[in-house]
């Protein structure tokens, strides 16, 4: 991942706002959609992306299903309830981090708006 | 149309996964698209080279240390699910059937404790019909086991680390012969073995057997896709 100790903690975030705007997403497509997204920019690794949707599927804030899809399985990740609330939430978190790195990094103009 | 891989291709790549130690073939299935995937946008991008030139040339860019990761990170999410499920099953023992359930125990064992002789003994040879019922169940696990292929979620799912099978085998019987030789003269110690038996024995038993039933279950509502093409 490009700049990846910036956007290391915001990875599942990343993934939990692209399924919640794409209903459903298997791992090749995320690191497609995330390139494309940033216009290449920020490339997702497999090594980053696959333990997070893990590590969120274990958590229950991801369902899976698996469809047959040119001679192999493919695995589709989507959105639990919980998977909806906890996105929210973290959006919520990352924009007041936004904000706030807004205030130090620009003291005046983030006062003079 | 752009070229995809056969079903031949597919295989191969899952074959030499095998080679190189993942064997779990719900980790395979994940590890193959991305592969397969990766081939097939080089193609759509106009590359002519064949399918064994632009899979090593994928597979080396990746590296085998972050399969391995990824193998990890997977065993993390199966973990993690199992406890979930764990901690859900247990906190629905604490409804008022299940709470009442213990409860009723408690006093029948107490009673029986109190108006049969030698009760302790009987309910120290209890705890072979334990035993049984938990090799049962994990013959039913084993019975219920995908043929073909290993499946990291089946095994994380249904083994929960054995835990009923070490209680069983060495724990409960252990620690009950201690209690019961200590406590089993008193009434008092009559009411604390009753009690250590219908909590220790009767709640954590009844909690490992259901997990690993309910694990069984999971696992067949959650893959049945992979099942059907193993």
């Amino acid at each position: 991942m490009a700049n990846n100790k910036l956007y290391k903690g915001s990875l599942s975030t990343i993934i939990l706002k692209l399924l919640e705007e794409n209903d459903r997403m298997y791992g090749y497509e995320i690191t497609q959609k995330v390139k494309e997204l940033t216009a290449g920019e920020l490339i997702i690794t497999e090594g980053a992306l696959y333990p997070a949707l893990h590590k969120l599927e274990g958590d229950g804030y991801l369902t899976v299903e698996y469809q047959l899809v040119n001679n192999r399985q493919r695995k589709y990740y989507a959105l639990t309830p919980d998977g909806k609330k906890e996105k929210a939430a973290k959006m919520e978190e990352l924009e007041r981090f936004v904000q706030q790195m807004q205030f130090l990094l620009h003291p005046k103009k983030s006062i003079d708006g | 149309m752009d070229r995809v891989l056969s079903a031949d291709e597919i295989r191969w790549i899952h074959d030499f996964l095998e080679l190189k130690d993942i064997t779990y073939y719900d980790v395979q299935v994940e590890i193959v698209d991305h592969l397969a995937s990766l081939i097939e946008a080089k193609w759509a991008a106009g590359s002519r080279q064949s399918f064994e030139v632009l899979f090593f040339e994928v597979f080396k860019d990746f590296g085998d240390h972050q399969w391995r990761q990824l193998l990890g990170a997977k065993q993390k999410g199966v973990w993690r699910q199992v406890v979930r499920n764990g901690v859900s099953i247990f906190l629905n023992f604490f409804t008022w059937p299940l709470v009442a359930y213990t409860f009723l125990s408690f006093l029948l064992i107490y009673t029986f404790l109190l108006a049969v002789p030698n009760a302790v003994n009987y309910l120290q040879e209890s705890m072979y019909l334990w035993g049984f019922i938990v090799l049962v169940t994990w013959g039913y696990v084993i019975y219920r086991r995908p043929a073909k292929r290993a499946f990291l979620a089946y095994d994380g799912f249904v083994t929960f680390l054995g835990i009923d099978l070490y209680l069983v085998g060495w724990i409960l019987p252990d620690f009950f012969a201690i209690f019961s030789e200590r406590f089993s003269a008193t009434p008092n110690g009559m009411l604390g073995l009753a009690a250590f038996y219908s909590l220790l024995v009767l709640v954590i038993l009844t909690f490992s057997i259901l997990m690993r039933i309910k694990g069984v279950q999971q696992f067949y509502k959650t893959y049945p896709q992979l099942l059907i093409t193993q």
